[in-house]
């Protein structure tokens, strides 16, 4: 049963309305070691400006926000591969050069997220105020730097294998899309993604950024084609957008919550961030 | 994956001066002489060719400043 099918059970005469959806990479190089001479670093930290003022207009009450941890929050005694965090706030790690923040958790809406997984046969796990780290903290230290926007925290496995495949991404943002509509309440909701583009992490190829690839991703989402990501292969990922590259799960989720296409604010393939930075806003089709 | 060394590595990550009561006699639960060896010359290539994960050899690489992606690249 569809979530949304169970929540017309009653009487409700509001629900939560996704305004936007967003995807940014989320290196804490571009925090760390920002250089405001370069003009190509200037360009990207230019475009997160616009997304944020973008976002203050919008106003949103809560932002349900995939990202991916990197072995800080979590290690194999217990390892997740879709979590999704309780409580009423968490704290940053301040790792990788991004300050640690106060982050507040949006905690009835992360609960209702849970339960409607559970109907639609994702059976998330669960942390009570888990800390973030630079994953979560780089971006929203960029585009909400007052941290008074509730977050649903949903940490994505996309460093330790065995990964979720793309196919499993896609359909846990189609359910996310139908709890956003599932909720009983007047919401304004944001999605954000956090994570890629092409990337090696402490590989001998670390450094280098496959903008081929990278312009072919960003291509299919404007073009609103999920089933040529959702067809890419976690090894075949591997070898051309590098370790790092795998978290274009996150992208891909929320793409598949908004259900439509993307729209490319930024692309800079930033070898001094060994990251293929990209930007997009994320709209229904 | 190398359990014992992620492990011992990630332990360092968060307390580097772990890494100066490391020896060779240390080694204990598995952890290999050449994975002590590497994280005592703070090796990123080695311990990544040992099978470390790539993102505590980027915590570990933090805690001691150690640029990553110069090491990395240079030794590569």
């Amino acid at each position: 049963m569809a979530c949304s099918s169970i929540s017309f059970v009653g009487s409700r005469s509001t629900m939560a309305h996704l305004v936007a959806g967003y995807a940014t990479s989320h290196t804490g190089m571009m925090i760390r070691t920002f250089d405001r001479e370069d003009p190509v670093q200037a360009r990207v930290h230019r475009a997160f400006g616009q997304l944020r003022e973008e976002i203050a207009t919008l106003a949103p009450d809560v932002i349900v926000m995939v990202s991916s941890d990197h072995l800080n929050s979590f290690f194999y005694d217990c390892y997740p591969q879709f979590c999704v965090a309780l409580g009423k706030e968490s704290q940053g790690w301040g790792d990788a050069g991004v300050a640690a923040r106060s982050v507040p958790i949006a905690g009835d809406f992360s609960q209702h997220l849970l339960e409607c997984g559970i109907i639609e046969g994702f059976d998330l796990a669960w942390a009570v105020e888990p800390k973030l780290d630079h994953g979560f903290l780089c971006p929203l230290s960029l585009l909400t730097p007052e941290f008074d926007i509730p977050v649903v925290p949903l940490f994505m496995n996309s460093s330790t294998p065995p990964l979720p495949t793309f196919q499993r991404c896609a359909a846990l943002g189609a359910m996310i899309g139908r709890a956003i509509e599932a909720r009983e309440s007047d919401e304004r909701v944001v999605l954000l993604a956090g994570g890629g583009l092409s990337h090696w992490v402490a590989t001998p190829e670390m450094g280098k950024v496959n903008p081929v690839f990278d312009r072919w991703f960003l291509d299919c989402l404007v073009r609103g084609d999920l089933d040529a990501v959702t067809a890419l292969d976690t090894d075949d990922v591997g070898r051309q957008a590098g370790n790092g590259g795998q978290e274009i799960r996150n992208w891909i989720t929320a793409i598949a919550a908004c259900n439509g296409r993307a729209e490319v604010l930024c692309y800079e393939p930033v070898t001094r961030w060994g990251t293929g930075i990209a930007l997009a806003r994320l709209s229904a089709a | 994956m190398n359990l014992a060394l992620d492990r011992l590595l990630r332990k360092v990550a968060r307390d580097a001066s772990l890494l100066d009561g490391l020896d060779a006699d240390t080694a204990r639960g598995g952890i290999e002489e050449g994975d002590i060896a590497a994280l005592l010359a703070r090796d990123l290539p080695a311990l990544s060719a040992r099978g470390a994960h790539p993102l505590l050899i980027m915590q570990f690489a933090g805690a001691l400043h150690i640029e990553a992606m110069a090491s990395l690249r240079r030794e590569g």
